[in-house]
């Protein structure tokens, strides 16, 4: 095998494939990414057995085909740390050879059959969402999931399609993210059974590896395992086993609650500083309602009180609903500051529901404590 | 004072009432019924014995055995009281072979409940029964038994309601009952047991020659495994029994069984020798496992000190506490338990032991002024304000600030040690002045941490210290009401016995002041809906299980200030780091930072140490310096 290659192209596909293989693992050339060359294209491809990755790279001149093995450190690092624009690559059984202008790297090979298939995108039914809408899918609700949790499969988010919607949900237990919006489905999709939980790892890895938001992607979910691809990148991903809360059942349908509109920015702002004496094991942030407006407050032994006042399109008697502050704090970062939010409370007992008119909701468990 | 008031009539009480306040003493509830018969029995020569219980034995017990049987002309005697075959005059009270000798219980029973016998003897053609319901005896009536006796009791109490109003759920006098059963079980194993509870076998326990089998069979093939097998005989007392390895422990000392001459029996100073021995060996909060017999000539022990016999004196209390220390010490130190670290010298941890029991208590007052509160009781005695308690200073392994001074508990002056000053003195309290920095420490195996100290080399368990930083802040929390309860947005099912469910119903408010919330859920579930915020990985199921374990441990109804406490244990043992874990520098500062875990007391109040000190003396010494 052996190709001229634009070194910042290669460098960036093959940095987002190193994120996939395992740094340590007893199948040592895990540890690698390969890279196949053919005729039409060149491929990188990374596995870790739970997720795969195929990314396709653009700017390579081919000399001869085949395929390699790269380590990702050291190979990485020279792609890294070198100033040239383009790079030579060489791979022959007696191993690697990288040369740039005035500098040249010669690292042992091996054999690259010997690395294990990693699954390419087969399916002739499938439903096709933009990268946009599914990066965004998941920076709204990857943050809600729990990958400590014994009791339900929480360590990932939760894909649910229906009528031509792509529905995410990612919960602890103690909150939860839903978001929802358009998608379509192409050819015969036929109704998987079982839940479709993709592991956070591998949500993590498709929201940072579909980097072009034009692209549509195409998602085909099977009974163990997912696959999905854009024009250059295809990822795998088994999925998590296990139960899944009844989301829908947690979900408030309320009519009497009150609901207040109010503006990111300003209550994120106002929460970081009624924030600013809570810690660890005090958590809660007490929100109350006013004629008028929110105050926000909170008080924790040994550190101090805070008292945060904002005007609000409030009136009614007065409510106060005591919320982990992080978790507001979750909701708030992954909105745009200039948006606008729906809160709606009932009751200090009762779940705390945000939503947005863009498919998002988000509800939040409140804290009890005696004061 | 009220001068003119007539003096009041002193009268003799009539038997029935006198029977009545007897039987408060022998009968508290179904399981002293199932206590007495058992003994009974066994001292009737039987090798089979049935127990049948309904409704936790409030609606019947009844026993049936294959002994001497009672002659149908000695029927009222039986249930007569003190009427006993067993012993004769006042000096045979110190002669006591038998488990019965005090002739009350049956009289007792047959005041408040209706207590049916039936018997026959061997050499008779026919047996004979007698009834008695409320302490009014029938005719003796002949009738076609078996050789043996069998007596029921049924509707216990109900001729005194207020009695009967305080037992407990049927699952909670079951509970009892299964313990009295088993006590018995357990001395006994040369004998055929069943225990019957509404048509369900709770056991089947055939005779066996080998006491651990029936310790395995009653207690399960995983604890039979785990025991050591003890024994010592000084003079003639002779002590033989099993003692499980450290690493099977209970949170309560309810599994500590000591026989007496086969008679169970309870005994601080024995129970406190079994902890003594285990020290060092066992965690903070945990006890250990033992099922311990005492043989020694009846006369070294009075037994008629406890209406129910539980309690006895010794004619040496002090000499069997040593014999039993002395006989595990050296089973423990020849077997190879785990690693010992040595202690410190003894005169040196005295002083220690002494401030920290200071420091116990008054923590144990607090909790206890607590969980009284919580029960709402006595609370016009109790001052609203919370105790004051010394400032425990945060802490954060994660937290992005470091914590300042730590206030009045500053271990040193302002002056930086030379190794000139007078040292040890200069730890007087200075509040306002700041530590010096902690020395850098090292985690070692990511187990331990080391550091030095003003004294010399110390070397610290870092699962010990964090979780004894952690109690005190949880304990904190509690006292201060401001710990947090975090709802859950579905809530988790446990599924549990129907004893351990009642036990955590009961318990239920004091669960809620910790922040877990409990809901019976129908059958044998329970929901929990929320559970305290700062432990976000908190497994409910094996925490409930943990909690139910305890509950059902202790003896008294439902002791707040142990179950708190213990929970608070239980929580910061599961929250701290473990042996194992590897921490990062930060982490280990931090930790390092709350010296006054490890540097003024080498060791938790009730447990094992949280850090051994190698004083510079002590080095130079084994350098061969001095
Ligand atoms: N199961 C039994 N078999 C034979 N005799 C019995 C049985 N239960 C009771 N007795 C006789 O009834 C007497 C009174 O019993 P009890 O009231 O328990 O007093 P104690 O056991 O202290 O003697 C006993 O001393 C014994 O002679
Ligand atoms: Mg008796």
């Amino acid at each position: 095998m052996k190709f001229v290659c634009d070194r910042e192209k290669l460098l960036a596909a093959f940095q987002t494939a190193a994120t996939v293989a395992p740094s340590r693992s007893p199948k040592s050339i895990l540890q690698n990414v390969k890279l196949v060359v053919t005729q039409e294209q060149a491929t990188l491809l990374a596995t870790d057995m739970e997720t795969g990755i195929r990314i396709d790279v653009p700017g390579i001149e081919v000399e001869a085909l085949g395929s390699a093995v790269l380590p990702v450190v050291r190979f990485g690092s020279i792609l890294r740390e070198s100033v040239d624009t383009q790079l030579r690559v060489e791979a022959d059984p007696q191993g690697l050879r990288v040369r740039g202008d005035r500098s040249e790297f010669n690292l042992p090979g091996q054999n690259p059959d010997e690395f294990p298939e990693v699954a390419a995108f087969e399916d002739e039914a499938y439903h096709e969402v933009s990268a946009r809408l599914l990066k965004e899918l998941i920076r709204r609700t990857l943050f809600a999931t729990d990958t400590e949790s014994s009791r339900y499969a929480l360590g990932g988010v939760l894909l649910e399609f229906v009528e031509n919607q792509i529905i995410a949900v990612g919960t602890d237990g103690r909150r939860l993210a839903k978001m929802e919006g358009p998608c379509v489905s192409v050819g015969q999709v036929t109704h998987v059974d079982g839940t479709t939980i993709v592991p956070s790892r591998s949500m993590q890895l498709i929201e940072r590896a579909f980097t072009d938001l034009d692209a549509t992607i195409r998602i085909a979910v099977h009974a163990n395992d997912v696959l999905l691809k854009s024009p250059q990148v295809t990822i795998y991903s088994r999925l998590v086993e296990g139960r899944f809360p009844k989301w829908r059942d947690v979900f408030p349908q309320r009519r009497e609650a009150v609901r207040i509109q109010m503006a990111v920015g300003p209550v994120h702002a106002a929460l970081r500083q009624a924030a600013i004496v809570a810690n660890e094991d005090s958590r809660g942030i007490d929100f109350a309602f006013v004629d008028g407006s929110l105050v926000l407050s909170a008080s924790t032994a040994e550190v101090g009180q805070s008292r945060v006042e904002m005007p609000v399109g409030y009136s009614g008697p007065p409510l106060t609903v005591s919320l982990d502050h992080r978790f507001v704090s979750d909701f708030l970062k992954a909105l745009d500051p200039e948006k606008t939010f729906t809160f709606d409370v009932e009751s200090t007992e009762a779940a705390a529901l945000f939503t947005t008119d863009d498919g998002y909701g988000y509800v939040v468990m409140p804290l009890a404590r005696d004061r | 004072m009220n001068r003119d008031r007539a003096a009041p009539e002193i009268r003799t009480l009539p038997a029935s009432v006198v029977n009545k306040i007897a039987a408060g003493e022998v009968i508290e509830r179904p399981a002293s019924v199932v206590k007495e018969l058992l003994e009974n029995a066994v001292d009737a020569g039987a090798t089979h014995i049935d127990v049948t219980v309904e409704q936790g034995g409030s609606a019947l017990v009844r026993v049936s055995d294959n002994g001497c049987g009672i002659r149908a002309d000695q029927l009222p005697l039986a249930v007569a009281s003190h009427a006993t075959s067993k012993i004769s005059q006042a000096d045979d009270l110190f002669q006591v072979r038998s488990l019965g000798f005090r002739g009350e219980a049956l009289a007792s029973m047959a005041e408040v409940s209706q207590l049916l016998v039936r018997s026959r003897v061997a050499d008779e053609p026919a047996g004979a029964e007698l009834e008695v319901i409320g302490g009014r005896a029938g005719t003796v009536r002949p009738c076609g038994c078996p050789v043996g006796t069998t007596l029921e009791v049924r509707q216990l109490f109900f001729n005194t309601p207020v009695r009967r109003k305080f037992l407990r759920t049927t699952q909670t006098e079951n509970g009892h009952t299964v313990e009295a059963f088993t006590r018995i079980a357990l001395a006994c194993p040369g004998i055929h047991m069943t225990l019957r509870h509404n048509d369900r076998v709770l056991y089947d326990l055939p005779a066996v020659d080998r006491w651990v089998e029936r310790i395995r069979t009653l207690f399960g093939a995983e604890l039979g495994e785990s025991l050591i097998w003890v024994e010592s005989r000084v003079e003639e007392v002779h002590l033989t029994g099993y003692v499980a390895e450290p690493g099977v422990s209970r949170g309560s000392n309810r599994m500590q069984y000591l026989l007496l001459n086969g008679r169970h029996i309870r005994d601080r100073s024995l129970q406190h020798a079994l902890s003594e021995a285990y020290r060092g060996l066992l965690l903070t909060g945990r006890f250990p496992v033992a099922f311990l017999r005492l043989e020694m000539p009846p006369e070294l022990v009075d037994v008629n000190v406890h209406p129910a016999k539980l309690e006895v004196r010794f004619a040496d209390g002090r000499r069997l506490y040593s014999q039993l220390l002395g006989t595990l010490r050296n089973k423990f130190l020849t077997t190879d338990l785990t690693a010992r670290a040595q202690l410190p010298p003894a005169d040196d941890t005295e002083l220690n032991h002494g401030l920290d029991r200071r420091q116990a208590e008054s923590h144990r007052q607090a909790t206890i002024r607590w969980a009284r509160g919580s029960a709402g009781e006595e609370a016009a005695s109790q001052p609203a304000r919370l105790p004051p308690f010394p400032a425990v200073p945060e802490f954060r392994p994660f937290g992005a600030d470091r914590p300042v001074p730590d206030g009045p508990r500053a271990s040193t002056g302002p002056l930086a040690p030379d190794g000139m000053g007078e040292l040890p003195s200069a730890r007087a309290d200075a509040p306002h002045a700041w530590p010096p920095p902690v020395a850098a420490g090292l985690q070692v195996h990511n187990r331990y941490l080391v550091t030095e100290t003003e004294e010399g080399l110390v070397v610290i368990d870092q699962h010990a210290l964090h979780e004894r930083i952690l109690y005190e802040q949880l304990r904190q929390r509690v006292l201060a009401g401001t710990l947090e309860s975090q709802r859950l947005l579905v809530p988790e099912p446990v599924s549990l016995t129907p004893t351990e469910i009642a036990a955590a119903l009961e318990a239920r408010d004091v669960l809620a002041r910790l922040g877990l919330d409990v809901e019976p859920f129908g059958g044998d579930t329970l929901l929990v809906s929320s559970y305290p915020a700062m432990l976000a990985n908190f497994n409910p199921v094996e925490v409930l299980r943990q909690i139910v374990e305890q509950l059902l441990g202790s003896d008294k109804p439902l002791d707040r200030r142990d179950l708190v406490d213990e929970l608070l244990h239980m929580i910061a043992c599961k929250a701290a780091v473990k042996a194992g874990d590897r921490l990062s520098r930060e982490e280990v500062q931090t930790l390092l930072e709350q010296r006054q875990y490890y540097q003024d007391a080498h060791h938790c109040p009730h447990g094992r140490p949280t850090a051994l000190v190698f004083t510079s003396a002590e080095l130079d010494k084994r350098f061969k310096r001095i």
